[in-house]
């Protein structure tokens, strides 16, 4: 702070000072601000006075904006939770759409065919699309445990379903129901002694 | 924060009316001044004074309401006998004189800057330093000297007009 700044501050400190009073050691520079600074004070002492509430009944009465506020954050968030939820059920339905559903599943028993209550559930997984990459490298599954008889067949075919629900993470109940299915029927045949 | 309504109340909202000028707005944003500073009390503890703490949201507040403000279309006497409402001053006398100190004190902070208005009435309501003006206003310690110094020469020059 330089002199000239400090002396102003020290005059103003003095001119502006509480109270009414004028004193008289004052410089004449000084007092004149003095006298500016007393006369803008009656004015807003009377002009305060004419308006002044009894402060004893003032209450504060907090304005609803923070109320609107949090609402319209739980609107935001309810429909940004809408929207997800919205598409993540389109992608699962579309998803539910565009999975292969080729054919019937062959699962080949000494005597008999496949029974048809079987068929819509392990279809994803007995016929791979041979040109998609993924289902080439699930087709390879197979061979590893090729055993030539109805049991080597169906032991493929869960191995398929469980390739199938490792890969596919939406579709993945539809291959669990398969893997329950076929594991109740090798269960039930062994039960029944027909392997 | 009912002791500090009753301590500077009248202070707060004397400062808000020499800023906005209107009773009603001075009178919502004292309001304001209040909620905000209970909601940042703990802010409060750490820095200092109450009266300057108040002042400062009251000038920042006010500040931010001109700056926003929309126009305001005045209305003719007759507009204003039809819409404003009856106020409960029994006495003309009284209601005459705060009138005419409205007007007095009107006509004196119309010749002052915005920022001269401010630095004047933060010394006066607030009784804050200089240091403390300078800090509100977010300029250096000689701007808000010389702004106090132009604000009560033109005050002087205005008072020594009306005086004759």
């Amino acid at each position: 702070m330089n002199d000239e700044t400090k002396r102003l501050q020290e005059m103003l400190e003095r001119a502006t000072a509480p109270g009414d009073s004028l004193p008289e050691d004052l410089d004449a520079e000084t007092a004149a601000l003095r006298e500016s600074w007393l006369a803008l004070g009656k004015l807003l002492a009377d002009a305060q006075s004419a308006t002044d509430e009894p402060w004893e009944n003032w209450m504060i009465t907090p304005r609803p904006q923070s109320h609107w506020r949090t609402v319209r954050w739980a609107v935001a968030v309810a429909a940004s939770l809408l929207v997800a939820a919205g598409l993540a059920i389109a992608y699962r339905l579309q998803d539910g759409a565009g999975s292969v559903q080729p054919t019937p599943p062959v699962i080949a028993q000494d005597d008999q065919a496949a029974p048809q209550s079987v068929k819509p559930a392990p279809a994803a997984v007995a016929q791979p699309d041979a040109e998609d990459p993924q289902d080439t490298q699930l087709a390879a599954v197979p061979d590893e445990l090729r055993w030539d008889d109805s049991l080597d067949d169906r032991i493929t075919s869960l191995a398929q379903a469980t390739a199938w629900a490792h890969q596919d993470w939406y579709a993945q109940a539809g291959k669990v129901n398969a893997l329950g299915r076929e594991l109740d029927e090798i269960k039930k045949d062994i039960e029944d002694g027909t392997l | 924060m009912t002791e500090w309504v009753q301590e500077h109340g009248p202070a707060v909202r004397g400062y808000l009316l020499g800023i906005v000028r209107r009773a009603d707005e001075a009178d919502d944003l004292a309001q304001e001044v209040f909620c905000r500073a209970w909601q940042s009390r703990q802010r409060y503890q750490e820095k200092g004074f109450a009266r300057s703490y108040l002042l400062r949201i009251a000038d920042h507040l006010a500040c931010d309401r001109l700056r926003r403000k929309k126009p305001v279309e005045t209305l003719s006497d007759e507009g204003w006998r039809n819409h404003e409402p009856k106020c409960n001053w029994g006495d003309p006398v009284t209601k005459a004189m705060s009138i005419e100190a409205a007007e007095h004190l009107n006509e004196a902070l119309d010749q002052l800057t915005p920022v001269q208005r401010r630095v004047l009435l933060l010394r006066f309501y607030g009784q804050l330093t200089f240091d403390e003006i300078a800090l509100t206003l977010g300029c250096p310690l000689s701007t808000a000297l010389s702004h106090c110094r132009r604000g009560l020469e033109m005050l002087r020059r205005q008072l020594a007009e009306v005086k004759p």
